[in-house]
């Protein structure tokens, strides 16, 4: 155990309110908070990367980071229209 | 060498400021006011924890992957944030050009002549 490791568990409380706006909210705003998730999941990864000293894992956050933005981009292109 | 104190700091602010933003983005009431909410968490929290990376990780493979993440959750979240905003306005309005009679304050950009804009009325309210 150490701080990254702590970080990244306290990390994972702001998934709650992404959360709650995906529940709840009307379709756009699940969007936006799908979108938030994409952000903070991809921190989360490079917490536990540095936290378990694996430095080769580095590759999956900027994988994330990469792909999040793509499906954004497609969730926001269906939401324009057939959504 | 690592810096333990210093690496604390930036990691809990990094992850104080990433809470208290979504908890902002699921208090806010519509769409739009919520896209703003993600601006912080990209600028703020990716620079602390890069920060706390080049402190704690000397090996330059993390350090360059770290920028590489920072740089571009930073610049596509922005590009991300406009397509949204523009497809949650083409959703609820069916169009992306404002009308004068919407009350949305309009800049008079000069338009060419013989244009009269969208409403054809050349940006006069009505």
């Amino acid at each position: 155990m150490n701080t990254w490791i702590l970080a990244a568990t306290a990390m994972l409380f702001a998934f709650f309110p992404c959360g709650w706006v995906c529940f709840r909210g009307t379709v756009a705003d699940r969007i936006v908070g799908m979108e938030m998730a994409g952000v903070l999941v991809t921190l989360e990864l490079v917490l536990l990367t540095q936290g378990f000293n694996r430095t080769p894992f580095f590759d999956l956050p900027l994988t994330m980071a990469i792909l999040s933005l793509g499906s954004g981009m497609v969730f926001v292109r269906f939401l324009q229209r057939w959504i | 060498m690592t810096h333990p104190i210093l690496t604390g700091i930036f990691l809990w602010l990094a992850v104080g400021i990433a809470i208290v933003f979504t908890l902002g983005l699921a208090i806010m009431r519509d769409a739009y006011q919520r896209l703003h909410f993600s601006a912080p968490v990209v600028s703020l929290s990716v620079l602390f924890i890069a920060i706390a990376v080049f402190l704690e990780n000397s090996d330059p493979q993390a350090r360059i992957k770290i920028v590489l993440i920072s740089v571009i959750l930073f610049v596509m979240n922005a590009v991300l944030t406009h397509a949204t905003g523009k497809a949650i306005r083409v959703r609820e309005a069916g169009r992306w050009p404002v009308r004068v009679s919407e009350g949305i304050p309009l800049v008079n950009r000069g338009m060419p002549a013989g244009d009269k804009g969208p409403d054809n009325r050349g940006g006069k309210p009505t």
